[in-house]
């Protein structure tokens, strides 16, 4: 680990819009879509996901 | 007569019929092919309007606007192919015709090259002139539209089967022919601008052939088969 | 393997093994996803050409790897389903296009990002992200005709006749796009840099893109169960308004 503190982190070295825009988006994509296929599953009324255990999804 | 020789001379006779056909339908509504041209010319005086007269500037784009605006005519003009004879019904009869489709394609194609393609290829040196090309870049310009217009058209075949009677059909036709077409632009007006700048477009040249020769071999294959899903 | 391979070949016996599995292909992007992340974020060096921006290659790269291998699949499955008239493959290439579609975004969106700071500019003709804007097109495309169709079962042979059409033309269009950017631009802009690539930043990349390959496994299995449900269920409906429908 190699960033001194959580500022840094956050920072990125100056490119923080960059860096974390392209998280973000990434993140409101995936997120976005399962979300829309959650909801076209329940119209559907297909059975929700469930593996053994309760999780967090991407 | 063996009935596979009398096939061939009668598909042959057919392709030559359809042939005449076509192209007294479209001598019989030349404003078609009018308009077309028209559009192909405004949409050129667009751009000097749009980014300047500088002569030097027009020089350097020059064949890239032509040929855009080439691609987008050619676009406009690619409904004609079938939708007439779709609305007729004219279309249900060749594709249940012995004939083989894809001939019956290619032909549909070559008439609306004959009537747009070459149209479009005789205006672009003109056009070209108003961009200040010299007369090399307007040869190579001509010459490029005649071979590109070709692979237009048989590509925009296959886009205008599969959309065949389906709403806003010729909006998406644009959507799924023109990324398709962008090689086409590439080489055509690569072409233009090596002839400009004294390299000589015979690679270019040869590439928009080899790529028609590709065009001509599946193209009418593959719109042959949208023909068919699209008129089941 | 060949008989299971025909069992499951079969609508009706692939979705019940899809909604089995697809919730675990969520646990394996997750857990690949922190693994590839935290090598990404936590344990490569800072690149000393680029500072920290290059860490975003760390969703770039796997995101256009997906692109490109999603749009092969989905070709891939769409003509099998136009040469053979297998429903099932049809309705696999339904369902990989949005996600495909989604990548080639992404890859877009986090390439213009990394751009600005590298290249000065969120945008630039440079040949690869040229292509992958044609990319994005030819999926739009793609997904527009068959949702223009309301046919199902013409709307997956017309996507199997373009999406076999576009295949053939991708390499075309991709060196046609190479040439066009070498005649025009020296050699200012070059993306293939990467001169030495710590290894460490390889495995960052790595887990990512199998990240990236397990959510899209999920996803699309998940699609392929909701393109199935509702196709059966308009069979169903059309039998009870129709009676002789078969």
């Amino acid at each position: 680990m190699h960033w001194n503190s959580l500022e840094a982190f956050f920072a990125m070295g100056g490119y923080a819009f960059f860096v974390w825009s392209s998280l973000g988006v990434t993140l409101i994509a995936m997120v976005l879509e399962i979300w829309i296929l959650q909801s076209q599953r329940k119209q559907l009324k297909l059975p929700r996901s469930t593996v053994s255990q309760d999780h967090g999804n991407v | 007569m063996s009935p596979a020789i009398q096939n061939q001379s009668s598909s042959f006779a057919m392709a030559i019929a359809l042939l005449r056909r076509d192209l007294l339908l479209v001598y019989r509504r030349r404003s078609d092919s009018v308009t077309v041209l028209v559009f192909f010319s405004i949409v050129v005086s667009l751009f000097p309007l749009g980014v300047g007269a500088d002569p030097t500037m027009l020089r350097l784009i020059g064949g890239g606007v032509v040929w855009v605006a080439a691609l987008l005519s050619a676009m406009l003009s690619l409904p004609r192919l079938f939708s007439s004879d779709f609305a007729d019904g004219t279309l249900e009869q060749l594709v249940l015709s012995p004939q083989p489709l894809a001939l019956t394609v290619g032909i549909k194609c070559l008439a609306h090259w004959l009537a747009t393609g070459i149209p479009l290829a005789l205006m672009a040196p003109l056009l070209g002139l108003q961009f200040g090309l010299d007369s090399d870049a307007l040869w190579v310009l001509s010459l490029g539209v005649l071979m590109g217009t070709p692979i237009l058209s048989l590509i925009g075949a296959v886009g205008t089967a599969l959309t065949l009677g389906l709403r806003g059909g010729n909006l998406l036709v644009a959507l799924l022919v023109l990324p398709l077409n962008i090689p086409v632009l590439i080489l055509g007006a690569g072409a233009v601008d090596a002839a400009q700048s004294g390299l000589g477009a015979g690679a270019h040249l040869s590439l928009l052939g080899a790529l028609l020769i590709m065009t001509l071999i599946g193209a009418p294959f593959a719109a042959a088969s949208a023909l068919r899903i699209s008129l089941d | 393997m060949q008989v299971n391979w025909f069992k499951y070949a079969a609508p009706a016996n692939f979705f019940p093994l899809a909604g089995k599995i697809y919730p675990w292909f969520y646990v394996f992007a997750a857990l690949l996803a922190v693994a590839g992340m935290y090598i990404g974020f936590f344990v490569a060096p800072t690149d000393f050409q680029q500072g920290e921006a290059y860490r975003i290659i760390f969703i770039h790269v796997p995101a256009a790897w997906m692109s490109m291998f999603l749009y092969l699949v989905m070709a891939f499955y769409a003509s099998l389903g136009f040469i053979f008239n297998t429903r099932l493959s049809s309705m696999m290439a339904r369902a990989i296009a949005p996600t495909g579609a989604m990548f080639t975004f992404l890859a877009l969106w986090t390439g213009s990002m990394w751009g600005r700071p590298m290249w000065g500019a969120y945008w630039v003709w440079d040949a690869r992200l040229t292509s992958e804007l044609i990319l994005f097109f030819l999926y739009i495309g793609f997904m527009a005709l068959q949702a223009a169709i309301d046919d199902p079962r013409r709307g997956d042979k017309a996507g199997g006749v373009l999406a076999l059409v576009g295949a053939i033309n991708v390499p075309i269009i991709y060196f046609s796009v190479k040439w066009w950017n070498t005649l025009h631009q020296g050699s200012s802009i070059n993306l293939t840099r990467a001169p030495s690539m710590a290894s460490i930043m390889l495995w960052g990349m790595l887990l990512m893109a199998l990240s990236f390959w397990m959510y899209s496994i999920a996803v699309i299995l998940s699609r392929v169960q909701c393109v199935i449900a509702e196709r059966e269920r308009r069979a169903a409906w059309l039998q009870h308004i129709e009676p002789h429908t078969t």
